[in-house]
């Protein structure tokens, strides 16, 4: 078995709760990101969820049926394991402060395959790479509007408080709750098979 | 607490304009539309991201939450989350309102 490996480091102005907010929102895979279907949740408990998606390839018009697990496996790491037709992927996700201001998302991607799949290898490296721009351009908009609301007192499901004396910098002691929960009855949840291990 | 703006600076029929204050910490959407202006929260108050003038609603971008422009309410989910809407009031040269 041939395993093809690369890490992809960005950096940005916000907490690592609000990286882990982005990193575990369901529903913003649809609305944010053209590489996604809106995805079918199997399951989901604190930490951990299974879905099947369809993932559009980079450079290519297809896209591709894919389960994912993902768990929160530490306070710094996340993984997900991706099983397509043609691969099986496991990513981790390092989210770490390096100073007061900015947090670290390191992304290692790994690709296990066999030989005639190695050689496609190269060009995977480059898909991968591309693939992680995207995703992270996409996503940095909601990682600074998510730190600014929350350095403005804004409260989830309510907004920013009326009173100004309300209004205090919520992003030190802002906690991400994984995953993020959502409205009732959305999209997402509908798959017979869902279930839920969260009250 | 209020704070001015001048009519300049206000939005014409059919447009929107944000208006932040780090102070204050709050931000502000005001449109126009059939010749009245509304005032509201620049912040869904679902988790915060932007909202946009769409059409004849309010959008976020985020998780296309969508609200009513008249009471705020969220139209295409089922919560009961609304957005802040504002009082304000003409003065000479603008507008006033009070984002407390």
């Amino acid at each position: 078995m041939k395993i093809l490996k690369v890490v992809c480091e960005n950096f940005v102005a916000a907490t690592p709760e609000v990286v882990k907010w982005n990193s575990w929102d369901s529903e913003h895979l649809n609305s944010v990101h053209g590489a996604y279907d809106a995805p079918k949740y199997l399951l989901t408990r604190e930490g951990e969820v299974l879905f099947v998606d369809r993932v559009k390839v980079p450079f290519f018009r297809i896209r591709l049926k894919c389960l994912v697990f993902a768990i929160q496996w530490d306070s710094e790491n996340q993984i997900t394991y991706t099983l397509t037709p043609f691969f099986l992927a496991k990513n981790t996700i390092n989210v770490q402060q390096i100073n007061d201001g900015t947090t670290r998302v390191r992304v290692i991607y790994e690709f296990s395959g066999n030989w005639i799949q190695a050689l496609l290898f190269p060009i995977f490296k480059i898909l991968i790479q591309r693939w992680n721009q995207t995703v992270w351009e996409e996503d940095l908009p909601l990682k600074l509007r998510r730190q600014k609301a929350l350095s403005y007192g804004f409260i989830d499901f309510r907004g920013i408080p009326d009173k100004m004396e309300m209004r205090k910098d919520r992003t030190g002691i802002y906690k991400a709750s994984i995953p993020v929960p959502t409205t009732r009855n959305v999209e997402e949840f509908s798959h017979p098979f869902f279930i839920s291990g969260r009250s | 607490m209020q704070v001015e703006i001048k009519f300049l600076d206000l939005p014409v029929e059919g447009g929107s304009v944000t208006f932040d204050f780090p102070d204050l910490k709050q931000e502000i959407l005001i449109i126009k539309k059939g010749g009245r202006f509304m005032v509201y929260s620049s912040f869904c108050p679902h988790f915060g991201g932007p909202l946009e003038l769409k059409g004849d609603r309010l959008h976020c971008y985020f998780h296309d939450y969508e609200f009513s422009l008249t009471d705020g309410k969220c139209l295409n989910r089922d919560t009961s989350v609304k957005c802040s809407l504002f009082n304000f009031s003409i003065i000479e040269d603008g507008i006033c309102v009070d984002i407390t």
